[in-house]
């Protein structure tokens, strides 16, 4: 029984030093494997510096995108700017309080306003992503100077401007980088210049004595590749327009409050 | 004690907690119920701008109240006076983009250049189109530059397309061939004929046609035609019903014509039956072919049809139609006439009808078109005769005159006619005698014309003239007899009331005097007196004649013709009654004796010329002659209530009573045969003796006068007792009174003298009352005592006889009582001609052409005019257009035909559906059956009565008289669908049985024989048609609709979405009725509800597989359709909406009538807007559609709105099911009064008056004329309105004037009956 028993004891030790050697090895892994991927810089070839940083935007910027797609561009909305809409909340764009008003336009300059939305959010992200590059190639006498972005809408895609210089020494010389600029596929140019064609067809020759809408069968006519409908909320006369880009489905929503016919009063 | 201490304290803490919490509920309740605030305390409320809202809203001017919803605090001003909050145009210069109505601050702040001008007309916003490659998009300038430059694409900006679109930029219209993959592996393409933009999954192959064989399409060159829709030319089309090239016979064959699109320019030169070339501007447009009208198109069933029509008519020219000829000459339409509008409409003439009972009229203009052509333009308007039967209520000429002219376009004074000149002068026709003066002999007869119709329609109305008005009908008739709605014929009752309007009577005095010795004459209105002792005064005829002139004007009365040119059954003398009041005051009526003489009407007749003219003049135009071309449309428009209501009508008599006269006694007359009536029947009875007068010489005088008048008293009590006429009677009283008073002198000198005994000459004086023969004893007791005095008896006795020779007269008076009456249709007419006639029949034309005509209409509007002996059972004839193709009628005969395929056994083809048609000669609804029966009732299957082929041109039968029929081998023998019979191979025989209109049915049968061939079935079944047809619209957010699909013969069938697979690999099923009796004509259905459908368009791909019945491995017996049916459905992306209302609001200030123009536009996904809209509102309780509508524009005119606030709500439903409303808010405020003068007053040697309105004034000094001016006339002189105050007026003032003064206001009412005001200056 004690020989037996001695046996026992040896077994189950190795078994638990097995166990554990699983264990550990296991997290170890879990660990390795789960860590954000390194940045994959070599100092000795600054694309992938750059690629990186693309990287980085690209990522950032599909974040973004998405966010002030669905709130009419921008990235939060208060209350004040906003109005419920299948639980989502859409942007005001043209808006008034009063009943058989014109609405005003409360966002003229929609494409400014995003791009610094876009800013606002992608900086934070790639100022990040270039501490990464920092703290790798930090043994390289690494310099850096401050990080200016600037973000254009345009036809198609988003045009970044990355200004931010950074240097470093490698093999005696010094590696200088400095553009980091990037352009990335978007239709948020299409859905303010069609955001904005709606909203001012709705001002455009209106007299709140007739009914004033924007022409959506001519809009959507002439963008073939866009799909333009409006819902109306009902309760006080929010009109909210969707434009759907019908080959990606993505949906940029924007809300109306424009020449409400008072309600009757007995 | 600690424990009651505790309690005490804690009562005491409870105690003033609840003081405490008392008082703040009730200073909370206070605070609730604070006063009310007014209306001049809300407005004191302190106002400003808040910036910017905690709900988004940017400037919004708010009350304090309001404040928490401000962001920021308010700014204590209106927003339009701060900087910040103006709105403008917003232009980012970097992008070029602009913004409308935008603020300031959030302009500047983000880097925008802001302008004041909110709608952005600057040149920096101008709109164009920017042009990339294949597409373009509306922007600025700058815009253009900056999207050109980051696609790669050098700048193309040009103007916008006159609609403000890009369209012809972007070829988005090119047209061309949709190539989609089959997806049977096989390589080939569907292909659609469509454009650039309705090919989204499409391969586009602009500029090609669906038969190009470079493509692999599954379609092919056909000599099929057809008409596009806005477009002029005739066009081929494909195997799959594309459209391709202009039809071109000669190159139906070149596969280069079938490949790429030819303009028409490029095409055949002249349109012919082999070219489809049609050209609208030069006379031609693509019609259906008609046989026998047009020339047969070598292909296909569509041809060039010329524009105008081939009557003469051009395209778009419209014109009158009426019954007869003489449409300008007042009062000669014939009874049962009605007006029509004949349109030419692309070479086709298509009839409408003016409301019936010619309640409208037809006018017509005559312009010039082109090339200097004449260009006729017709419309309908209504016929306001009610106008001029109400303008007869006054009592003089002048009076109606005056009122009729008001209505020149309907209404004329019957002696302004210049043929009715030659009635002036005669009794009824004097225009310068008072109507209560006319036809009368002092008070006999005054009054008994107060109504004299002076002022007549020039278009004789039509009115219900018959006593049973409602048609054979189990319907509600168009032509109903309600009153109160045009195109109605009133009742009878106001039939009757309006014809007695036309009615006359006439007092004719004849004389004889002195009645012993006279003779005699002829005293007033012998023109009425056929009897007249001098013939030549009498106008008898000539008065009939205006009489019924007149009369005949008013409606249907008294004598006259019908459309069919027929006098009515009335058209004798039964119009006049006489009444005569003989010498010795005796009355007898038309019928009755005087000593054996009856009262003859004789010589009350119109002569038979002016009875032949009645006939000729309108000149009929004769019915029956031209075959009906077009259903009619009714105008539903309302008219007023009859002017004249619940006034007693007397059946019996036709008569209503006029100006208070007793219908039963019309007139009241006492003969003025006796002078003195007062003395008549010898009621002066002193009642006793009298004493002698004591004033010397007035005794004798008393004396002498009292036996005069005993003397007359006895001389008319010996004429009446003897039986003289009233003016011998007269003659004796007068000579027996003198001779008395001769003689009493004689005795009274003779007591003078004292030559008489007192007491003798007291008896000659001694009557106390005058008996019978007291006067006559007391003379001749007197001539007794005097018997010396023989030349006073002499003398005496020749002036009695003098006396009774020369005095006294005898009177006669005929009164001539002239009552039109209704008109009376003729006891037969020809009924037919109504049904055969181009003019559209109704009730009231098929009544006017006979008593013996009934109206048929249970099948609606147009009736049916029969006679009762005339309703036999319809005849049966083959209809050509109903037989299936690859057949023929063949042994036609009255009884029977047979139906035979066109193999040259005759043979039907077997397992191939059939149809076939009868023609009935008039509406009748028809039976079949495969087996004898005994009567209709026991048949077993109906036909269908075909009313679509009527409406789109293809027939030339009335509606109701085409029936159709489908036979199905699929049925067998003894089965029965509806509308669909068993056939079996080899011999079928079929029987019909056609009940008509008034339900009368051929006893014996009509047989078809059909002999169908042997064979097995190798047909594929055909998908006939779906219900709802292939591309109809659904409303904005549905994404599944249901769908019937009918095939030939019963089958199972599949479906697929967006994909044309083959049947077995189609997803979608339908359930499908198999039994062989579900069978509707000739078709079984199959259901299905189509899902998933997406917004705009959703393409499905059916086919089927036939005998369901047989099992599975006998599959491949079983046939299917390859060639999928196609079906497509659209989901509107966009819902209708009401793009603009007018007005939106009015207030209207003014007399009535009052008119309003509402129109309506609309916008949505048919046809850019395409909806039909109703209103509801102005006194309609329920929704009626717009006048206009059916299209983008709607209008409706409303013609009299009702004071008041209105509020007229407007829906709009598209054909999708989408819907809109809006509302418009009309207030009309009435003001139908003519002016007041409140005030006048002498100032400054003016004469003012006050009105108490807005006036001009008008006056006259003349006081002949007085007040009887109207505000238009000439000559009048306008007072002076004051600069200061247009209600003050004023007139130069002159002393010893009468100023009549007459005012209208602004709206024109005006005093008409009296002035305004009539002043005199002193």
């Amino acid at each position: 029984m004690k020989k037996r028993g001695k046996m026992n004891a040896k077994s189950q030790i190795t078994i638990f030093v097995i166990i554990a050697l699983i264990l550990v090895v296991s997290i170890a892994l879990a660990f390795v494997f789960m860590q954000p991927p390194a940045a994959k810089i070599s100092a000795e070839k600054p694309d992938t510096t750059r690629a990186y940083i693309a990287d980085c935007l690209k990522d950032s910027f599909e974040d973004v995108e998405k966010i002030v797609i669905s709130h009419g561009g921008f990235l939060e909305l208060t209350n004040a700017d906003s109005v419920k809409f299948s639980g989502k909340d859409v942007l005001w764009l043209c808006y008034t309080s009063k009943y058989e008003q014109v609405c005003t336009n409360k966002h003229p300059m929609l494409r400014v306003e995003i791009e610094k939305e876009i800013i606002s959010y992608v900086k934070p992200q790639i100022e990040k992503c270039f501490l990464d590059i920092k703290s790798q190639l930090n043994d390289y006498d690494y310099k850096e100077n401050e990080l200016v972005i600037e973000a254009n809408i345009l036809p198609r895609k988003v045009y970044f401007n990355i200004t931010k210089e950074l240097s470093y020494n490698i093999k005696d010389r010094v590696l200088t980088l400095n553009n980091f600029d990037s352009s990335l596929n978007s239709v948020l140019y299409d859905f303010v210049r069609l955001s904005t064609e709606v909203s001012n067809q709705e001002v455009r020759g209106c007299d709140c004595s007739k009914t004033c809408n924007a022409d959506l069968y001519q809009i959507n006519k002439e963008n073939q590749d866009f799909s333009i409908s409006k819902n109306a909320m009902g309760g006080d006369g929010e009109e909210i327009y969707v434009i759907k880009e019908t080959s990606t489905a993505k949906k940029f929503n924007f809300a109306v409050r424009n020449c409400v016919r008072a309600p009757i009063t007995s | 004690m600690n424990q009651n201490k505790i309690i005490s304290l804690a009562e005491s803490f409870i105690m003033l907690i609840s003081i405490f919490a008392f008082a703040f509920i009730i200073g909370g309740m206070a605070i609730g119920i604070s006063p009310i605030v007014s209306a001049a305390e809300t407005n004191s409320v302190p106002s400003g701008c808040c910036m910017e809202t905690k709900e988004g809203g940017i400037c919004q001017n708010m009350n304090l109240f309001d404040k928490n919803t401000c962001k920021s605090g308010l700014v204590p001003t209106e927003c339009n006076l701060v900087e910040q909050c103006q709105v403008g145009c917003c232009y980012d210069s970097s992008e070029g983009t602009c913004s409308l109505n935008a603020p300031k601050e959030k302009c500047i702040s983000n880097g925008g250049n802001w302008s004041n001008n909110a709608k952005c007309d600057i040149q920096q916003c101008a709109l164009g189109c920017c042009i990339l490659a294949d597409q373009s998009s509306i922007t600025t300038a700058r815009e253009c530059t900056k999207i050109s430059r980051e696609l790669n694409f050098q700048k193309n900006f040009q103007a916008l397309d006159s609609d403000g679109t890009c369209n012809s930029k972007t070829d988005l219209d090119a047209k061309g061939a949709c190539l989609t993959p089959t997806g049977d592996f096989s390589g080939e393409n569907d292909c659609k004929f469509t454009t650039k933009s309705n090919c989204k999954s499409g391969d586009f192959k602009e500029g090609f046609l669906c038969t190009a064989k470079e493509f692999k399409t599954t379609c092919f060159p056909a000599k099929n035609t057809t008409c596009v829709e806005g477009k002029d030319e005739v066009y081929y089309t494909d195997t799959c019903g594309n459209i391709a090239n202009i039809y071109d016979a000669s190159k139906f064959n070149d596969a280069n014509y079938w490949t790429n699109i030819v303009s028409p320019s490029e095409s055949c030169s002249s349109a012919s039956a082999s070219c489809g070339n049609c050209d609208y501007l030069s006379g031609s447009v693509c019609n259906q072919y008609r046989p026998g009208k047009d020339t047969k198109p070598t292909f296909g069933n569509n041809v060039c049809r010329d524009l105008n029509c081939a009557n003469g008519k051009k395209h778009g020219e419209s014109w009158c139609i009426s019954d007869y000829e003489n449409t300008d000459t007042f009062g000669v339409a014939p009874v049962g006439s009605r007006w029509f509008k004949g349109i030419c409409i692309n070479g086709e003439i298509s009839i409408e009808p003016c409301a019936d009972y010619n309640q409208e009229v037809c006018i017509q203009n005559t312009g010039t078109g082109d090339a200097g052509a004449s260009f006729t333009e017709a419309k309908c308007r209504v016929n306001g005769w009610r106008n001029c039967i109400a303008a007869n209520d006054k009592e003089t000429y002048e009076g109606v005159k005056s009122e009729c002219e008001s209505y020149p376009d309907d209404c004329v004074m019957f002696m302004d006619i210049e043929s009715n000149s030659k009635f002036a002068g005669l009794p009824g026709f004097k225009a310068d005698v008072l109507n209560t003066e006319q036809g009368n002999v002092g008070d006999i007869g005054k009054d008994m014309n107060k109504i004299i119709p002076w002022c007549v329609p020039k278009n004789t109305p039509g009115m219900v003239f018959w006593s049973t008005p409602k048609s054979y009908s189990n319907t509600s008739s168009s032509s109903s007899t309600s009153e109160n709605s045009i195109g109605s014929g009133g009742s009878l009752t106001e039939t009757a009331l309006i014809c007695s309007f036309g009615s006359f009577k006439c007092v004719s005095h004849t004389q004889k005097k002195p009645a012993n010795t006279g003779s005699w004459k002829d005293e007033e209105n012998p023109e009425c007196n056929f009897n007249a002792y001098d013939q030549s005064k009498q106008k008898v005829e000539l008065l009939m004649q205006g009489l019924n002139e007149r009369s005949k004007m008013l409606g249907p009365c008294g004598i006259q013709v019908n459309i069919a040119g027929q006098l009515g059954k009335n058209s004798a003398n039964s119009s006049v009654s006489r009444t005569f009041i003989s010498k010795d005051g005796e009355t007898y009526k038309t019928g009755g004796t005087e000593t054996g003489t009856g009262i003859s009407v004789e010589g009350y007749v119109l002569s038979e010329d002016y009875l032949g003219e009645l006939k000729n003049i309108a000149g009929i135009k004769k019915m029956g002659s031209i075959t009906k071309l077009a259903s009619a449309m009714f105008l539903g428009l309302i008219t007023g209530n009859a002017i004249i209501e619940n006034l007693p009508f007397d059946p019996g008599t036709g008569t209503i009573p006029i100006g208070g006269a007793n219908p039963s006694n019309p007139i009241f007359v006492t003969p003025h045969v006796n002078p003195t009536p007062a003395l008549e029947g010898g009621t002066l009875t002193p009642s006793g003796g009298f004493s002698m007068p004591t004033i010397p010489g007035l005794v004798p005088l008393i004396q002498v006068a009292g036996a005069a008048m005993a003397g007359y008293q006895i001389g008319m009590t010996i004429g009446k007792a003897t039986g003289m006429s009233p003016g011998r009677t007269e003659a004796l009283a007068y000579a027996l009174g003198a001779g008395a008073g001769l003689a009493t002198a004689a005795v009274v000198s003779g007591l003078m003298t004292g030559t008489v005994d007192a007491a003798t000459g007291a008896t000659a004086f001694g009557y106390t009352t005058l008996g019978s023969s007291a006067s006559a004893a007391a003379a001749g007791e007197g001539l007794a005592e005097f018997s010396w005095c023989w030349i006073c008896v002499v003398v005496i006795i020749i002036i009695i006889i003098l006396t009774w020779a020369l005095t006294g007269e005898d009177n006669e008076y005929y009164i001539m009582s002239y009552n039109p009456g209704l008109w009376q249709a003729p006891a037969k007419g020809n009924c037919n001609s109504c049904n055969e006639d181009i003019r559209a029949c109704s009730e009231y034309r098929c009544k006017s052409l006979g008593q013996n005509c009934q109206y048929y209409n249970s099948n609606g509007e147009p009736g049916w005019c029969a006679t009762m002996n005339d309703i036999w059972s319809a005849t049966i004839s083959p209809w050509p257009e109903a037989l299936s193709e690859g057949n023929k009628y063949a042994d036609v005969t009255t009884n029977h035909f047979s139906i035979e395929g066109l193999s040259n056994d005759g043979k039907v083809a077997a397992w191939t559906g059939l149809q076939f048609g009868i023609i009935t000669d008039k509406p009748a609804q028809c039976k079949i059956d495969n087996k004898h029966t005994k009567s209709i009732d026991e048949m077993s299957t109906d036909f269908i009565i075909d009313t679509l082929a009527c409406e789109t041109g293809s027939c030339s039968a009335s509606e109701g008289t085409l029936h159709k029929i489908a036979l199905s081998q699929h049925l067998g023998a003894n089965n029965s669908g509806e509308s669909t019979l068993g056939l079996v191979e080899g011999e079928n025989n079929y029987y019909i049985r056609c009940q008509n209109f008034a339900g009368q049915s051929n006893e014996a049968e009509f047989a078809v024989k059909i002999i169908v061939d042997e064979g097995p079935d190798y047909s594929p079944p055909i998908i006939n048609s779906f219900v709802p047809i292939s591309e109809n619209y659904l409303k904005v957010g549905e994404n599944s609709s249901s769908i019937l699909v009918y095939v030939n013969e019963p089958s199972e069938c599949r479906y697929s979405q967006n994909v044309n697979n083959v049947y077995e690999e189609m997803k979608g099923k339908l359930t499908c009725l198999t039994n062989p009796t579900s069978a509707i004509l000739g078709n079984w259905p199959c259901y299905a509800i189509l899902e998933n459908l997406t917004a705009g368009e959703n393409k499905f791909y059916f086919q089927c597989q036939d005998q369901p019945n047989l099992l599975n491995n006998s599959v491949e017996r079983r046939n299917i359709n390859r060639n999928s049916k196609e079906y497509s459905i659209n989901v509107c992306s966009t819902g209708l909406s009401i793009t603009s209302v007018s007005p939106k609001e009015k207030i209207v200030l003014g007399k009535s009538p009052i008119n309003l123009d509402v129109t309506v536009e609309t916008s949505g996904c048919i046809d850019g807007g395409k909806a039909v809209c109703y209103f509801k509102g102005f006194g309609n309780a329920n929704y009626i559609s717009f006048f206009n509508t059916d299209a983008k524009s709607h209008s409706q005119t409303f013609t009299d709105l009702p004071a008041g606030d209105n509020n007229l709500l407007i829906e709009c439903e598209d054909d999708a099911g989408n819907t809109a409303s809006d509302s418009i808010r009309v207030n009309v405020e009435l003001d139908n009064d003519a002016p007041i003068v409140l005030r006048n007053y002498v100032l400054e040697r003016k004469v003012n008056i006050i009105t108490n309105e807005i006036a001009e004034c008008k006056y006259t000094t003349n006081s002949s004329i007085g007040c009887a001016f109207s505000y238009e006339d000439k000559d009048l002189i306008k007072m002076e309105t004051s600069k200061t105050s247009a209600n003050l007026h004023g007139a130069n003032w002159e002393i010893n004037k009468d100023y009549y003064i007459k005012c209208m206001d602004i709206f024109g009412n005006e005093n008409i009956q009296d002035c305004a005001i009539r002043l005199r200056t002193y």
